[in-house]
């Protein structure tokens, strides 16, 4: 009987396991659908896949790619979102690699340089208006470096470098793997800010380590020469893990959630409104969602590819976990409002046509509108939450926000942006920006090459844009300068001239948080919200930020002019609102008069019918 | 399907009153020499001014009704013109049929009070008769749908249903005017001719 159990046993293994491996199928991925969190302890391995053990001499930092892909596959989570900044392919939650859309243009990284000036949109997933780092000959190394204080690695962390000194340094610094710990680490001792520090000293390999405070990290890769060798390891950067930590068995507990906490999301998606000092930022609300009881995650949702939901209705399977879906009533058979708790806004007084032409985050998100819109400051852009005597101070780029203007899908929304300046070389028609070293060599002593490093940018005179221009303009190539909506070119008699360039408009992209409140939101008070003469919904401006010193002084632009609305008619249409009480006052007055001689007339005509009825004939 | 249904109406409306102008002329004869087109144009012109006989009030109650006329054919234009193009009533336009909405319902309710005891039934003209009466019924929910919908009593369903309210009374109230006007100028011109 044994021997038939065993054998039984074995078939069973036998038929069972390639079934298991034909679909890849670790235990970390998909839901057996217990809603428990599983606990994580477990062992901890290196990148070589060797496992580390407390009293190890000389201890390597682990590896999240072995440590965690030995139970999650490590490839489909690296093609999500937040891992995945330039490749046209996913997995989607079938386990299949496909093309993916880009979406939604997004908030972009930023190259900026106050000395030359600059501040370029860059982005690899090739977002209108953005430019890639290859366009701008950054190589994905360089780049790492530019964004890794807010980085939660794979993606430019994980590409091969090429050039031999990049290579060399990469050898030295390891990859920065998707440090799974970044999000999913629900113990209070995770710590960006010591992520970003190990960044900063190109001490990649050790980050998920030293952020997740199992070990002390120290030394620096940046001050070991290239002929530094890893196996001797000698003055490179040293660790200890918290011998604590480990059990009897070498293993370690991690606090994992799979709901990561704001916190974590804080640390790359904060906004600061510069118009709010920072001694009064304790006055700024929350979004209401949050202050309801929901989590980031409760919306932004994602499966084992980590193709986090955005909230937009075309993207994905997430169309029930937009504003729409958990608000509204859903015409399907199978009610899906209500979610989360969500209530079914009234709306009352507002015309449908609102709903067409405007985003929910129009009247819902951001701050309310303002006659100017204000200068913020994003987490990413910005390097905020970084503490300690290095902390950076970075005041570009010039974001600006809430601006109303039109999206992509044709609904004016709220925005954050900024206006591209960059020097570019024009050949025929095509135009290249000119990276920022490029242009100090050939002109850093036109621009003031004095400026402090970590100054905003100071005023550029018509002089030096000629000066650089004309250093910039050699072998068929014409220099360019873009900046606050326009193009700076040299005519031929030497002189700059201006004129208003496609390609110098402001790089946008949504607001969607923080949602105020129903009661502090646009139309609450009824029409006068927005349709005023000089609503700051329409009429409120945004400067058209630029170092180019005006003759007349800051230019701005009017929100209408970035919704695609005539200003006169939307002018006229606004003043016609002073007009609104007399309008009811006489239809109710005429629709009385009109109901009272209805009432005259047929109480007459009931008369004459009676009196028709009750007369004898003749 | 409302737009389907507009033109459809409006057809069916305009086609049968063509009808029933030919097979039951009023008027000049002959009447489609060139001259009895024109004549036939100015008088309906001349409809429009108040006779000198007239009194004062009803002299008065004259200009409003032309005045009401003029802001029925704006609002007409403005409110299913666009419609019947395919498209929805948006920018000037809609302000302009904001603008004269006020304008025509002021002089309905004036013209009711003024001319409503010409209408009172009897044996003669109880067609045009019954059509003003009801005209002045419909009035009320063409009115009250757009005026009510500015106030914030209605949520979104509640203002989709007004706005088909009103879309809905209006075409009804459209269309009894045009045969309405058709069957005054008739009573006119067969008064014009009788004298």
């Amino acid at each position: 009987m044994k021997t038939f159990r065993l054998l039984t046993a074995l078939l069973l293994a036998v038929c069972v396991y390639p079934v298991r491996a034909e679909v890849g199928q670790l235990v970390g991925q998909g839901s057996d659908g217990n809603r428990s969190t599983p606990v994580h302890q477990i062992e901890l391995y290196d990148e070589e896949g060797n496992q580390i053990r407390p009293f190890d001499k000389d201890p390597k930092p682990f590896s999240t790619r072995i440590t965690c892909g030995r139970c999650h596959e490590y490839g489909t989570i690296a093609s999500g979102w937040h891992f995945n900044g330039y490749e046209s392919e996913a997995f989607n939650d079938e386990g299949e690699l496909v093309k993916i859309d880009w979406g939604r243009p997004g908030q972009p990284w930023v190259l900026t340089d106050s000395k030359t000036r600059t501040q370029i949109p860059l982005s690899g997933r090739k977002w209108p208006g953005t430019f890639s780092p290859d366009e701008l000959r950054i190589s994905s190394w360089k780049f790492l470096e530019m964004i890794s204080s807010h980085f939660p690695g794979g993606s430019y962390g994980e590409i091969k470098a090429e050039q031999p000194y990049e290579e060399r340094r990469q050898e030295i610094s390891g990859l920065y793997e998707v440090n799974c710990l970044a999000c999913h680490n629900a113990d209070p001792h995770q710590d960006q800010n010591m992520a970003a520090l190990q960044a900063a000293r190109q001490n990649y390999r050790w980050i998920p380590a030293a952020s997740s405070r199992m070990a002390d990290v120290s030394g620096d890769t940046l001050d070991l020469t290239m002929f530094y060798d890893p196996e001797v390891n000698i003055n490179g950067p040293t660790m200890t893990y918290r011998k604590d930590l480990f059990d009897s068995e070498d293993t370690v507990f991690f606090d994992i959630t799979g709901k990561p906490s704001n916190e974590r999301c804080y640390f790359c998606h904060s906004n600061q409104n510069l118009s709010v000092s920072e001694d009064r930022e304790w006055t700024r609300d929350e979004d209401v969602h949050l202050k309801s009881g929901l989590k980031c995650v409760d919306c932004h949702r994602n499966g084992d590819n980590h193709m986090i939901t955005r909230g937009i209705e075309t993207e994905g399977d997430g169309k029930t976990l937009t504003c729409e879906g958990c608000h509204l009533p859903d015409p399907a058979d199978t009610p899906q409002s209500g979610r989360l708790g969500a209530p079914e806004p009234k709306h009352r007084g507002i015309p449908t046509i609102h709903f067409e032409k405007l985003t929910c985050t129009a009247c819902h998100s951001g701050t309310w509108p303002a006659e100017e819109a204000a200068r913020w400051k994003t987490a990413r852009m910005h390097e905020t939450g970084l503490h300690g005597p290095h902390t950076p101070y970075v005041p570009q780029p010039h974001v600006y926000a809430p601006v109303l203007m039109k999206g992509a899908g044709g609904k004016i929304g709220p925005y954050k942006l900024f206006w591209p300046a960059y020097w570019a070389a024009q050949r025929d028609d095509a135009m290249t920006p000119i990276p920022p070293e490029q242009v100090l060599e050939k002109a850093g002593d036109v621009l003031g090459a004095y400026i402090e490093k970590t100054d905003d940018w100071k005023p550029l005179t018509e002089q030096q844009i000629a000066g650089v221009l004309e250093r910039l303009s050699t072998g068929g190539e014409r220099g360019v300068y873009i900046a606050g909506g326009k193009s700076y070119r040299l005519d031929a008699e030497g002189n700059v001239t201006s004129c208003d360039d496609e390609a110098a408009q402001p790089y946008a992209w949504p607001m969607a948080h923080d949602v105020r409140p129903a009661e502090q939101s646009l139309g609450v008070r009824m029409c006068k919200d927005c349709h005023t003469t000089d609503s700051p919904f329409f009429f409120g401006t945004v400067e058209m930020d630029t170092p180019v010193k005006a003759d007349n002084g800051v230019r701005t632009m009017e929100m209408i002019q970035l919704q695609g609305i005539d200003r006169l008619y939307m002018w006229v249409f606004n003043a016609s609102f002073v007009f609104r009480p007399f309008l009811k006052i006489v239809a109710f007055a005429s629709c009385g008069l009109i109901v009272l001689v209805l009432l005259a007339y047929g109480v007459r005509a009931v008369a004459a019918v009676s009196n028709a009825c009750t007369e004898e004939p003749e | 399907m409302f737009q389907w249904i507009s033109i459809i109406g409006f057809s069916v409306v305009f086609a049968g009153l063509f009808l029933h102008h030919l097979i039951f002329p009023c008027g000049y004869k002959p009447r489609f020499t060139a001259g009895s087109l024109i004549r036939k144009k100015v008088h309906l012109l001349t409809l429009l001014f108040p006779e000198q006989k007239l009194n004062w009030p009803t002299k008065f109650r004259k200009l409003v009704f032309v005045l009401g006329l003029f802001s029925f054919c704006v609002l007409l234009a403005t409110g299913f013109g666009p419609l019947l193009c395919g498209c929805r009533l948006h920018g000037y336009l809609l302000m302009i049929h904001a603008t004269f909405a006020p304008v025509f319902i002021g002089c309905a309710a004036i013209v009711a009070i003024l001319g409503a005891g010409q209408y009172c039934f009897n044996k003669k003209d109880a067609g045009t008769k019954a059509g003003f009466w009801v005209l002045l019924a419909l009035s009320l929910p063409v009115t009250l749908t757009m005026v009510l919908s500015m106030f914030p009593l209605f949520g979104t369903h509640g203002q989709e249903i007004l706005l088909d309210a009103h879309r809905w009374s209006a075409l009804i109230f459209a269309l009894i005017a045009i045969i309405e006007l058709y069957m005054l100028i008739r009573m006119e011109v067969l008064k014009d001719t009788e004298r």
